[in-house]
């Protein structure tokens, strides 16, 4: 599904009196405000679902990573409207920023958006403990959701709600592995998961069960493995371009994708305890700051554990997290004789498929059956 | 054109900069346990250990920038794969550890024992370090602070002060060496006294002509950097301001015609210092000063010196955590421009837009609105790169200044 497509069902859905809280970046505590009766979406897939960036450009340099003029531009545009709070937390620089941005903008333009946030404790565990801190940013949380929406906290919701976020998480990787064995396109699997991002639990829930009966009932088929990497999955366009070159996902390690679903905390009723054990034992992303030593081991794991021949980064263009971190990686991926391939994303750069093709297909040639 | 006098504080400035990279390369070849840290680490606490040094990269890099090398480091990075696009000190940086510091000015820095870095500068510094951390694996301890879009809230003030504890803990069992609190109070009253001095050295600014430039500002940072909680920094930061309140008795200005005074945001484009000042004097142009330099000793939202009753070192150091720029929201920045636009008797705003510092350059074309918008004053954005000539048009920014200078003398005639 074009992520056109996805924005709009975002549309679709608000109700009258649904309360739709637009998250970034892309990590923010959804079961909590799904149990508290909000509807959070979690905008991280924008590309494609804007015509311009004439709104954007007003109030963001062009060197901001596209992530972030996507963000800018539809809050200020008529779909940002439908927003009825943003939630954000501390993840880069640019994004650090983004929300004050179209807080202004959005006082200027006489809308009323409430603005939620906290904080993500970046400490190292064997160095600080950010536990009594990280528990008082939950609790601090609820009460802003409590004061903006008129709504109440309910352990039993909470507990519920977690319960059916890990099933869906669950599901997402029982479809990831699914694509793993041909059975299902990658492209697929990331229009209904990245899809999901905008709906609530239980229609994700009802979608991932429907692409899990699709491609059980398919066989497997064989393609060349590759784990792809990046902040965000590549365009679809390159994504259906990758796969006509006979490539075969066969893991990946994508924030919006198996970063997202790859834990789960057990369900409780206590919000504390949940946000605790996911922080800590989260996938360790580029973002987080503090699952770094961890980080460079798992992805290699991740590789290995895939039987991957081959790796393609998928970099958003000025996202520092990320471009630090792969010139190590490709260091590594190399001692192990793991040929890779780095493909770079703009705003725009979907558009010209010609050249991403030739070098996909060429990579492709390279990789071992 | 005469050849440039280095005055009495340039000289000043020459030796003890000079004294301090030997004496870090001496003893750390020594022996001594040595400490990488972001600006924003409290250095104060390194006083409190014995046979304790420490480096600051930013600092290394920008010096690099200043002598002409940046882009030669730089490229050093993007050849072992690192994009042209991240931050250009951390490419100077990792260009250096590339070849041992071959083309530094410095011989390069010592290699460290413990990376200590932080995230509210910038969160991608916490990703820089993590590249030598790997690569040399040598440990890094990360403070996190949480950036304020209000005033820092006593919560996480409390949090960033269990963190220096945290540190002290973390150094004390990695290096073996006892902590002396005694010793650290005296490194911070002693940086205190320091940024006073400086604080009067940057209140000359208000004299019209002013006798000093926000170049000055930035050349003289360096041993608030690199030198920090040593009784040094309030020699040289003493000799400055003085220096500067004598110009004014004796009547001699950087630019004796001064007819725009104007006000800098963002990092010194330090590859342009010269080039920069003296082009802007023959305009009859002085940046008199600079959001980058004036928010040292002060906390968010002004750039007024934060008061210090002296009891508290870890309360005063958790406090001005948020002290930079870059650690705070819009509305803040706003907040503390606004002001020195005013004090500073400013005629217009130059908005540096930095390729190479998002954080500190993502809000400007709101800043810029409001100043023009709010205050009246015109503000105008050129396009720098603080570390990396490959990415500044001097032609091009020359331009956007020049419009700004018809803009004022339009509105004063």
């Amino acid at each position: 599904m074009r992520p056109a497509t996805r924005v709009s069902a975002l549309l679709k859905r608000k109700q009258p009196k649904e309360q739709v809280i637009g998250c970034f970046p892309p990590y923010p505590p959804v079961e909590l405000f799904a149990a508290m009766g909000a509807l959070p979406s979690v905008l991280w897939n924008l590309r494609g679902s804007l015509d311009d960036f004439t709104k954007a450009d007003e109030h963001v340099q062009n060197y901001a990573c596209g992530i972030a003029r996507e963000l800018v531009q539809f809050h200020l545009s008529e779909a940002g409207s439908l927003v009825d709070g943003i939630f954000s937390y501390n993840a880069c620089d640019t994004l650090r920023n983004t929300p004050e941005i179209i807080a202004a903008a959005n006082i200027e333009a006489g809308r009323a958006i409430h603005m939620l946030r906290m904080h993500v404790p970046q400490v190292d565990r064997s160095q600080s403990n950010p536990d009594r801190y990280l528990r008082k940013e939950i609790a601090r949380l609820i009460e802003a959701v409590e004061i903006a929406f008129d709504t109440r906290f309910s352990p039993e919701r909470f507990f519920q709600t977690t319960k059916r976020y890990g099933q869906m998480r669950a599901l997402c990787r029982e479809a990831e592995s699914l694509v793993a064995q041909g059975r299902l396109s990658f492209g697929a699997f990331c229009g209904v998961v990245l899809q999901g991002h905008l709906l609530p639990v239980k229609e994700q829930i009802e979608n991932l069960t429907g692409l899990i009966a699709t491609g059980n009932g398919r066989k497997s088929g064989a393609g060349k493995r590759v784990l792809v990497s990046g902040i965000m999955p590549p365009p679809a366009p390159v994504v259906r371009a990758m796969e006509a070159s006979g490539l075969c996902v066969a893991a990946n390690d994508i924030a919006s994708l198996a970063r997202s679903y790859a834990y789960s905390p057990a369900a409780t009723e206590d919000p504390g305890d949940y946000y605790l054990d996911f922080f800590a034992n989260r996938f360790p992303c580029t973002t987080l700051l503090y699952r770094a030593d961890d980080r460079v081991e798992a992805f290699l794991r991740l590789v290995t554990d895939a039987r991957a021949r081959g790796v393609i980064f998928s970099g958003e263009k000025f996202c520092e997290h990320e471009y630090f971190e792969f010139p190590y990686l490709e260091k590594r991926l190399r001692a192990l004789s793991i040929p890779t391939l780095f493909l770079e994303f703009s705003v725009d750069d979907a558009e010209n498929i010609g050249a991403y093709a030739t070098r996909l297909e060429a990579f492709a040639e390279m990789i071992e059956p | 054109m005469a050849a440039m006098v280095k005055s009495t504080s340039g000289k000043h400035l020459t030796e003890i900069m000079t004294r301090g990279y030997m004496d870090l390369h001496g003893k750390a070849a020594d022996g001594a346990f040595c400490v990488w840290i972001a600006i924003n680490v409290p250095a104060e606490i390194f006083a409190g250990f014995d046979d304790m040094v420490y480096a600051v990269p930013e600092s290394h890099a920008a010096m690099c920038a200043g002598k002409g090398i940046g882009a030669k480091m730089c490229e050093k990075a993007e050849g072992i794969g690192y994009s042209m696009d991240l931050c250009s000190y951390a490419r100077i940086d990792i260009g250096n550890a590339v070849d041992g510091g071959k083309d530094s000015p410095t011989f390069g820095l010592p290699r460290p024992d413990l990376l200590v870095s932080n995230n509210n500068n910038c969160s991608l510094l916490t990703k820089w370090f993590d590249v030598h951390h790997r690569e040399w694996d040598v440990p890094h301890f990360i403070m996190d602070i949480p950036f304020c879009y209000e005033p820092q809230k006593s919560k996480d003030h409390e949090y960033i002060v269990g963190q220096i504890h945290d540190l002290i803990r973390f150094i004390e069992k990695l290096s073996g060496r006892k902590f002396h609190a005694d010793r650290f109070a005296e490194a911070v009253h002693n940086t205190w006294e320091g940024i006073r001095q400086w604080k009067r050295f940057l209140a000359c600014a208000r004299h019209r002509p002013s006798p000093i430039t926000a170049f000055d500002s930035f050349v003289h940072m360096a041993p608030f950097l690199t030198q920090r909680g040593t009784t040094e920094l309030k020699i040289h930061y003493t000799l400055l301001a003085d220096e500067a309140e004598e110009k004014i008795a004796a009547n001699r200005y950087p630019v004796p015609g001064e007819r725009y005074r104007l006000f800098w945001d963002n990092i010194a484009p330090w590859h342009q210092l010269r080039n920069m000042s003296q082009r802007l004097a023959r305009l009859d142009a002085n940046i008199v000063g600079a959001s980058y330099t004036s928010c040292m000793g002060t906390v968010e939202g002004s750039f007024d010196l934060h008061p210090w009753d002296e009891k508290d070192p870890f309360d005063y150091i958790g406090r001005t955590m948020n002290a930079y720029m870059c650690p705070h929201g819009m509305e803040l920045r706003y907040s503390a421009m606004k002001s020195v636009v005013s004090d500073l008797a400013v005629d217009g705003v130059i908005f540096a837009s930095n390729r190479s510092c998002k954080p500190y350059s993502i809000t400007q074309q709101d800043q810029l609105k409001r100043i023009r918008d709010e205050l009246g004053v015109p503000a105008v954005m050129i396009a720098v790169d603080h570390a990396d000539v490959r990415k500044y048009n001097e032609e091009n920014a020359f331009l956007q200044i020049e419009a700004l200078l018809e803009t004022i003398a339009d509105k004063k005639s």
